[in-house]
């Protein structure tokens, strides 16, 4: 008995630290370089959108001013530009508009931006000296925000240490440079040259050479949008542990799909807990034809109840014996429960990471499925639930129900906090289940 | 190594089992046999066994009395 409450206390507090040290502390950069660096002001602008997004470009300096996500109304850029042209921040342009071009033209400097219909940007510029600001550090607020820059090279993203950055950092050995916070991304798709990158005003600043003719991209962190446009970038979008990485792309995926059915994803989840449970349904069929078998051995069991009463463990032992001597099995086994835990924790991963699921509501009081329930209506229901199920329990004594009732309550204090999708589709799992009950209670057992 | 994998499923035993139906058509249960098997085959194999086990712990088995 020590040792029990010895682990319940373990438990405890390691349930509760991880709920503590959970949401990531915001990225303040407190160490910022000693350099000075001129931020170019304007008054006077050029609009441009088309239908992903609206873009404002300097008359002045021929630099990008603010960048609007219309999908996600989202301004991806602050009090700086994207990037500016080193050369050419003090010229005055005159511009033209063609289709999905932007064209400057200053006396014998020109800038060219086209737009693409995948947040790619086409550059071509007679200035090949850039300084970038990159994208908005204080984008999104709260636990959400998880700004960082990162680099690629040697096939594979790394991300630069902020004190490494204090200092100017050399990074030409980078195939591409860019920044993130915890939904967008800007990365320069072209190498550069005689770089350096460093931090001021918490931004990471990428000074250096650059092809004339070059591309970036600037938008969601979309593995799908990433994919197809190159693979190398499909990382830059986190899948989670790698166990259970091929299970967040089934969802993601899969949730896509359903959401062009029905356009909510608080619906889709609901969805996607149905398609799971029909999925099971055929394997606890099985189990319910087996307990109409059990009706028949039921006074054997009843007798060994009586003779085991105080060594549950022997009492499991020996109604397994008679199970396998009548060839019944009414359980239906630790597989599909087992399953259940990949799929909620890539569930959790894809509801925290999936620009998605960023404000996506579901009916009522559920505003955003990606944080957690502000009535903590669904977390309550669930914990209800699984009360009933711990109290109706047909085998277990009563001081393992007492211990059911208190985890229940332990998991109602974690089930809080955890984003309202996840609560949602663990509160849905558990009605088809009684719902699936009811069902095979009714056509089968009574027929049988 | 193996106590801390031996702990994890323990602590599992106490904080998850309790509120989960009781499902395992074995004995001893996937956990406990997780637990002898690892101690019998060391982390490695004795993981795999237990896996295998889960695996093999669904409502087509027969189930039944069965030790690492």
């Amino acid at each position: 008995m020590n040792r029990f409450i010895l682990y319940f206390i373990i438990a405890f507090t390691i349930f509760f630290l991880w709920t503590f040290l959970f949401p990531p502390k915001p990225t303040n950069i407190k160490n910022q370089s000693n350099l000075k660096i001129e931020v170019p002001t304007s008054d006077s602008l050029i609009s441009y959108e088309n239908d992903l997004f609206k873009v404002e470009i300097s008359k002045k300096g021929a630099f990008i001013k603010s960048f609007y996500i219309k999908k996600y109304k989202s301004e991806l850029l602050g009090n700086y530009p994207i990037f500016i042209f080193k050369n050419l921040k003090d010229k005055n342009f005159d511009y033209e508009i063609l289709q999905n071009k932007v064209v400057l033209k200053s006396e014998n400097d020109s800038v060219i931006y086209e737009f693409k219909n995948n947040y790619i940007i086409n550059v071509i510029s007679s200035d090949s000296e850039i300084i970038s600001y990159g994208i908005n550090p204080n984008l999104e607020d709260s636990y959400e925000k998880r700004y960082s820059n990162f680099i690629y090279y040697d096939q594979k993203w790394h991300k630069i240490a902020e004190d490494k950055l204090i200092t100017p950092f050399n990074v030409d050995y980078a195939n591409f440079i860019g920044s993130k916070t915890h939904y967008f991304s800007f990365i320069i798709l072209n190498e550069t040259k005689n770089n350096k990158a460093f931090l001021y005003d918490n931004r990471i600043i990428f000074e250096g050479k650059i092809n004339p003719n070059f591309k970036f991209y600037l938008g969601p962190i979309d593995p799908q949008i990433l994919k197809s446009i190159d693979k190398r970038l499909e990382p830059i979008y986190d899948w989670g542990f790698f166990l259970f990485a091929p299970f967040s792309q089934i969802i993601f995926y899969s949730f896509r799909g359903l959401y062009s059915l029905v356009h909510n994803y608080g619906f889709v989840i609901i969805l996607f807990s149905l398609i799971i449970k029909i999925i099971f349904s055929p394997l606890t069929y099985q189990s319910y034809i087996a307990m109409r078998k059990l009706a028949k051995i039921q006074p054997k069991i009843q007798k060994l109840q009586v003779i085991y009463k105080d060594d549950p463990e022997k009492l499991q032992k020996e109604i397994l014996r008679i199970y396998q001597e009548e060839k019944v099995n009414p359980l239906s086994g630790c597989l599909p429960l087992i399953i259940q835990l990949p799929i909620f924790f890539a569930l959790y991963q894809v509801l925290i990471t999936s620009i998605d699921f960023k404000n996506a509501p579901f009916i009522l009081w559920i505003k955003d499925l990606s944080s957690k329930d502000p009535y903590f209506i669904l977390p309550i229901l669930m914990t209800l639930i699984s009360l009933i199920n711990s109290i109706i329990q047909p085998s277990a004594d009563k001081n393992s129900k007492i211990i059911a009732i208190i985890i229940s309550l332990i998991f109602l204090l974690i089930f809080l906090t955890f984003p309202a999708g996840l609560v949602l589709y663990w509160l849905s799992y558990s009605l088809f289940s009684i719902l699936e009950q009811l069902i095979f209670k009714k056509f089968l057992l009574k027929g049988g | 190594m193996k106590n801390i994998i031996i702990g994890f499923i323990k602590f599992y035993k106490v904080l998850l089992s309790p509120i989960l139906p009781n499902s395992c058509k074995f004995y001893p249960t996937c956990s406990d046999y997780m637990i002898l098997s690892i101690e019998k085959y060391g982390v490695l194999k004795g993981l795999l066994k237990g896996i295998w086990r889960i695996i093999r712990c669904n409502p087509i088995s027969k189930g039944g009395i069965d030790y690492p």
